[in-house]
């Protein structure tokens, strides 16, 4: 039966590498020219002084969530609980509360996200439709020291909050007739 | 009896069937908005369009079929392009000014303009100008707000008013574009029957006050029940998250409620959701179960030669089931003969389906203990007996005693769902689950057995983090006993060899010892029930 498969030849060795020492000084000297020329060229360097220096991401990285406000400043959450329903991880919790007007008429009373649980998918903020809620904050989670501290609240989402431009609602010039 | 075709399926049917009747009956499905079994036909939102041919004579028009009445070798096409493309052009009307505020809106999820869209609509908008406004979030009466804008004019509500509470507070207004529901002037919609209103409509025009924002509708499961309120045992259906009730909505039953349910049964559910008795008391403090039950154990004891001195008090909220385990362990095991049935007072009723005895089950405990004992009083069981024993949580407004005649009683044991003021003067109180929580069957006004279904016990742990943490949410549900297994732990402290200890072995047993019974299959009850005999 005839031997099926790749024939690999074995390298042979040269004298040079049979005596081991050649090859040593070899290697080291690659270190040693990098070594000098990232002291002489600052442009050959490939580490970064972290962290006091960081690398900048793509800008449709997901980092850590916040909440978005409207052009008064009330945050644009409808408490529609679509970014919960959507949610794989279920680290979303939301309770709704009646604003008592015939404008906005919703908000969300809670809004909660256990960014422990999260899985950075990014699928809440292709559910909202009032983009109450976004991932661009470029950031990490930072690290905490207890489990509770990773369980953001209304207040901690809005902390890097920024207002949004885009249509939501009903026309505001509308006048309630009673 | 005309003999039709539906999409080239045969069907035969009673003259002055409708073509969505008969299409109904051979599963299928024509969409409609103001099409309702229970009102009558109004043929206005033209959703229904199907083509039809007679004798091979196609009409011109495509014809509404909720409007048109069958005859002998019609022929019915409900999926040709011209109905698919007809379907499409009146979604498009009907969409035209609507706001899309789907997000805050409470029909979401079970709304018909939502699921019409998704299955026979899909088109892109061609609207270039402003959409009409209308007025927003108005309360029209005590339980029901409205909202003109998402209304779509099916005169569903409107018909309701009219036909079924006969009230007819609500009515359009206005012409065109600028048509409107809206309440007549002076009158508000606070019949007992309003938030009927807000199940019929089709979309999320007319809206519940109560459930205003409590839950996405897609959360909530559903699980069959009778409603509490009244004698005439209306089939409900709650809706529930996590151990947690969020609202009751009539489920169809053509032999006792139709489609309705009254205001004050739906919003039942409160009772069940909040201030319920969670552990065992002692004259209001908090004991352990164990020290309860041993309690419980040496005052039957103590009456082991004095039997007669114990009552048994079953409220006419118990399923029959419970009241008849109940029975059989106390007149078997301790002795016991005399049981009391305790009523709640007749209230108002109505023509429709309020009824003024407002006990659920009061015929099927009857049934269980006697006419004889059925027709003694409480004022009876104080005067006579050292020993009451309470089956079954009722609230105290609802008692015919004052707490001073209590009092003379030595000893009250009590088995409530409910806090109330005999949970405070009774030497011990047992909490037991309430009806939502087991299952059992009731007894109605007109003799008919309906049975009703546990919500899911939710035990799992729920991530709440509200909380800070892991919960557990449905905390109504643990370390509460229903009666039955209630007897069972008590028949094992005393050493008994009780044997009723599922529902189906008491209702064999029942079948043999109450002679309405006898004919009775427990699956046959099903979820619409069964008339008794008279015997």
């Amino acid at each position: 039966m005839a031997k099926k498969g790749i024939v690999v030849s074995k390298h042979k060795y040269t004298l040079s590498e049979k005596l081991y020492y050649p090859e040593i000084l070899k290697g080291m000297g690659v270190s040693i020219r990098h070594f000098f020329a990232n002291i002489v060229k600052k442009k050959y360097t490939v580490t970064l002084q972290y962290p006091e220096q960081k690398e900048s991401y793509a800008e449709r990285f997901r980092g850590k969530h916040r909440l978005m406000t409207r052009e008064d400043g009330s945050l644009r959450c409808v408490a529609c609980m679509m970014c919960a329903t959507a949610c794989p991880a279920e680290c979303i919790y939301i309770e709704a509360e009646d604003v008592g007007d015939s404008l906005v008429e919703k908000r969300a009373k809670v809004f909660v996200i256990d960014e422990l649980r999260c899985i950075f998918c990014g699928l809440c903020v292709e559910a909202c439709p009032t983009d109450a809620i976004r991932m661009d904050t470029g950031e990490h989670v930072e690290p905490e020291y207890t489990r509770e501290a990773f369980i953001y609240d209304k207040k901690k989402l809005l902390q890097n909050s920024g207002r949004s431009v885009a249509i939501q609602g009903g026309d505001p010039d509308y006048i309630h007739k009673n | 009896m005309p003999t039709l075709k539906i999409d080239g399926k045969e069907i035969t049917v009673e003259s002055n069937t409708t073509i969505i009747e008969a299409a109904k009956k051979l599963g299928i499905d024509i969409p409609v908005f103001c099409y309702h079994e229970g009102l009558s036909i109004a043929a206005n939102c033209r959703m229904c369009l199907v083509e039809v041919e007679v004798n091979g004579r196609k009409f011109n028009k495509p014809l509404p079929a909720c409007h048109t009445i069958v005859s002998d070798g019609m022929s019915v096409q409900t999926d040709t392009p011209k109905v698919k493309k007809t379907r499409e052009g009146v979604l498009e009307f009907l969409f035209l000014n609507h706001p899309i505020d789907c997000p805050i809106c409470d029909q979401a999820g079970e709304c018909y303009l939502q699921d019409h869209y998704m299955a026979h609509g899909a088109y892109e908008s061609r609207l270039d100008t402003e959409k009409v406004k209308k007025n927003k979030a108005i309360p029209i009466g005590e339980h029901v707000i409205l909202d003109s804008e998402r209304c779509v004019l099916c005169s569903r509500c409107v018909r309701f008013t009219k036909e079924i509470s006969k009230t007819e507070e609500l009515a359009i207004f206005n012409r065109g574009n600028h048509s409107e529901i809206g309440v007549v002037a002076g009158k508000s919609l606070d019949n007992d029957y309003s938030l009927n209103v807000v199940d019929i409509c089709p979309v999320g025009a007319l809206t519940s006050r109560d459930f205003r924002f409590k839950k996405r509708v897609w959360y909530l499961k559903t699980t069959p029940s009778i409603c509490t309120g009244c004698s005439m045992g209306c089939n409900s259906s709650i809706e529930y998250e996590n151990g947690t009730i969020y609202r009751i909505k009539p489920r169809e039953n053509r032999d006792v409620n139709g489609w309705w349910m009254c205001n004050e049964g739906r919003l039942l559910y409160h009772q069940i959701n909040s201030n319920r008795l969670l552990s065992t008391l002692s004259k209001g403090n908090e004991i352990s179960q164990k020290d309860a039950l041993l309690r419980f154990v040496e005052i039957i004891k103590n009456h082991k030669n004095s039997s007669e001195k114990i009552g048994v008090v079953l409220s006419a909220n118990l399923s029959t089931e419970s009241a008849f385990a109940i029975k059989n362990l106390f007149q078997e095991f301790f002795g016991v003969k005399s049981f009391y049935i305790n009523v709640k007072k007749d209230g108002k009723s109505d023509d429709l389906l309020i009824k003024a005895d407002k006990n659920p089950n009061r015929k099927g405990i009857s049934l269980v203990i006697g006419k004889e004992n059925a027709e003694k009083t409480l004022k009876d069981a104080i005067k006579k007996h050292e020993t009451l024993i309470f089956w079954g949580g009722d609230l105290p407004s609802e008692f015919d005693l004052i707490e001073s005649d209590l009092k003379k009683v030595k000893n009250i044991i009590l088995f409530a769902t409910n806090k109330n003021i005999l949970t405070d003067i009774a030497d011990i109180s047992f909490p037991i689950t309430s009806i939502a929580q087991e299952r059992g069957t009731f007894v109605n006004i007109q003799n008919r057995l309906q049975q009703f279904y546990p919500i899911e016990k939710h035990q799992a742990l729920i991530y709440n983090p509200t909380n800070k943490g892991v919960s557990q949410v449905g905390s109504l549900t643990e370390k509460i006993y229903n009666p039955i297994e209630w007897l069972v732990n008590i028949s094992k402290k005393m050493d008994y060899n009780y044997s009723l200890d599922s529902i189906f072995k008491i209702f064999a047993q029942m079948r043999k010892e109450i002679p309405q019974f006898a004919n009775i299959e427990y699956k046959n009850i099903g979820l619409n029930g069964v008339l008794l005999e008279d015997k």
